[in-house]
């Protein structure tokens, strides 16, 4: 167990080296976020061209640009309310690129930029902040009531008050924590089962048989994943939109 | 390795995917609030120099507000995430 | 050391002692989570080695393009499928009023229709009563002339008759006077006066007549 241990890099997958040669590496620009302009230049494609036939009986891809739009859309609109609306070009770019980022992750000798603490908390921390900005906008100092439900014991508020703020303050950090962790969890896991393929296929004969076994694990895991880029994206995008939600009408 | 056989208990032949996710999401929770409250209190600490007991009080508090975010997001008829 | 320090001070109550001690439990977990997180990060995961300057860079490129893609999304991508959208909204209903006018013609039409075919039926039905009314009234008045000119008719030949009645009496009285005288006569071989025979006579017509 031990000496597998050793032999299985799990971790190596994820770390970061400069991309695009000497330009990559003079800016430090790393194959991470190679696979974030991939990304976003996916999300603009799709939507450029499905919007370009302008057909009112859409194709295949204009059906799948529409689909994109109005899924997010009814989310903002369902979440938030009328006043979504202001805010569904974020929530579109933070679905797809959080959505695209799992999926292109899944495709081999890719990188997963969901699957970097830094990537996901600074997303995180840009939805807490602008629900933050919005709510004091909105609201002004009669933000800060948030943190006092009504109806709490005025001898509990010495706890009260910190458990409220600390809660607000844990919404980027659960936001983060969840995405990353799937995220590392499901190539962490990928890596594992092929790592013990290449090892049973090094036993010799018996050795391939025993490898379809990891091999079909992978394959399932991979099902699996797919299932998990969209949920986790779907969580992001979902959440920010409850927060939103709490910022703008404040209890 | 710490991570692997941690993450290896999240296997995809889970018996209920749903049952999964929202432990998945409980634990987060607890973790994200307990995190929150440990770096608090160690800010104070250092700012107050009462090491540790502004660490210590927060942990708990940090705690106490994992259980409610906890509750809030299990309490029949609420939405999720809160209210 | 602090733990001992926080530990020593508050000794004087028990109760706090116990919490203290609870917290001394508390906090000794958090340093070991908090010490144990960066061995762990050393040991492995690159996602915590923010001692790289990669780690950083990544972020700073990371703003750099969700920024640059929110623009492109927010003010050129997504009104374009916006605009699609709507075209599509419009032009449905677009074409759904104008099939609800059609049918809204469609439907006054039959309506006309229905009214003209109900008019028709009515005049129809009015001009026939009053033909049957005007006809109705014609034999009437017809049967009524008829009737006067029949009764006078008959008043007439009532008239007549009671006229050839009264002559054919007044001739009978005659004859029947004649003859009586002339029967007396020839019985009796002697004249006898007329006015008697005209009273027997007229005695006997009027016993007759009654």
């Amino acid at each position: 167990m031990a000496a597998e241990a050793h032999s299985i890099d799990a971790l190596g997958q994820f770390k970061l080296h400069t991309a695009l040669g000497p330009f990559g590496a003079s800016v430090n620009f790393t194959q991470s976020n190679l696979m974030m302009v991939i990304a976003a230049g996916l999300i603009l494609a799709l939507l450029y061209f499905g919007a370009k036939p302008r057909a009112v009986v859409p194709g295949r891809l204009q059906a799948a640009a529409e689909l994109a739009y109005d899924f997010i859309h009814k989310m903002c609109v369902d979440q938030i309310g009328e006043e979504g609306r202001r805010f569904f070009p974020f929530v579109f770019t933070l679905f797809f690129f959080v959505l695209f980022g799992n999926l292109l992750g899944l495709l081999p000798f890719s990188f997963t930029y969901t699957s970097h603490i830094a990537v996901t908390a600074t997303l995180a921390i840009t939805v807490i902040v602008l629900v933050t900005v919005v709510a004091l906008a909105i609201h002004g100092m009669h933000f800060f009531t948030y943190f006092w439900p009504k109806g709490t014991p005025v001898a509990l508020a010495p706890i009260i008050i910190p458990v409220e703020i600390i809660s607000y303050l844990s919404r980027p950090v659960s936001l983060s924590i969840r995405l990353f962790a799937n995220m590392v969890a499901g190539h962490v896991m990928f890596e594992v089962f092929a790592s013990f393929m290449v090892m049973m296929a090094g036993a010799g004969v018996i050795g391939y048989f025993g490898a379809a076994g990891p091999l079909a694990l992978n394959v399932v895991l991979m099902g699996f994943e797919l299932l998990v880029a969209f949920l986790q994206a779907y969580v992001f995008a979902v959440l920010t939109c409850i927060y939103l939600h709490d910022a703008v009408h404040l209890h | 390795m710490d991570p692997v056989p941690d993450d290896a208990s999240k296997s995809p032949s889970a018996p209920s995917l749903s049952a999964m996710g929202v432990g998945m999401r409980v634990g987060v929770e607890l973790l994200a609030t307990l995190m929150v409250g440990l770096a608090i209190g160690w800010a104070l600490d250092r700012w107050l120099h009462t090491s540790p007991i502004m660490l210590a009080l927060f942990v708990v508090l940090g705690g106490g507000a994992g259980v409610m975010n906890v509750w809030r997001l299990m309490a029949p008829g609420r939405m999720p995430g809160g209210k | 050391m602090g733990i001992r320090l926080g530990h020593a001070s508050a000794g004087r109550w028990a109760g706090r002692q116990i919490l203290r001690r609870r917290w001394q439990l508390a906090a000794s977990a958090a340093v070991l989570l908090i010490t144990a997180a960066p061995a762990w990060a050393a040991e492995g995961m690159p996602q915590l080695d923010f001692a790289n300057k990669l780690t950083t860079a990544q972020v700073v490129w990371l703003a750099i393009i969700f920024v640059a893609l929110y623009l492109l999304l927010s003010r050129w991508a997504l009104p374009q499928v916006a605009s699609v959208l709507e075209m599509r909204a419009t032009s449905i209903a677009g074409d759904l009023d104008a099939a609800r006018r059609a049918k809204s013609e469609a439907d006054a039409a039959v309506a006309e229709q229905a009214k003209a075919t109900r008019e028709a039926h009515a005049s129809a039905q009015a001009e026939i009563s009053a033909a049957v009314a005007t006809s109705k009234a014609a034999a009437d008045s017809e049967s009524v002339t008829l009737n006067a000119k029949l009764d006078q008719q008959i008043a007439e030949a009532e008239e007549r008759i009671a006229r050839a009645r009264a002559a054919a009496m007044g001739a009978l009285e005659q004859v029947a006077t004649e003859t009586a005288l002339e029967v007396v006569s020839r019985l009796t071989g002697t004249a006898i006066d007329g006015s008697t025979v005209n009273r027997a006579v007229a005695a006997a017509l009027a016993a007759r007549a009654s």
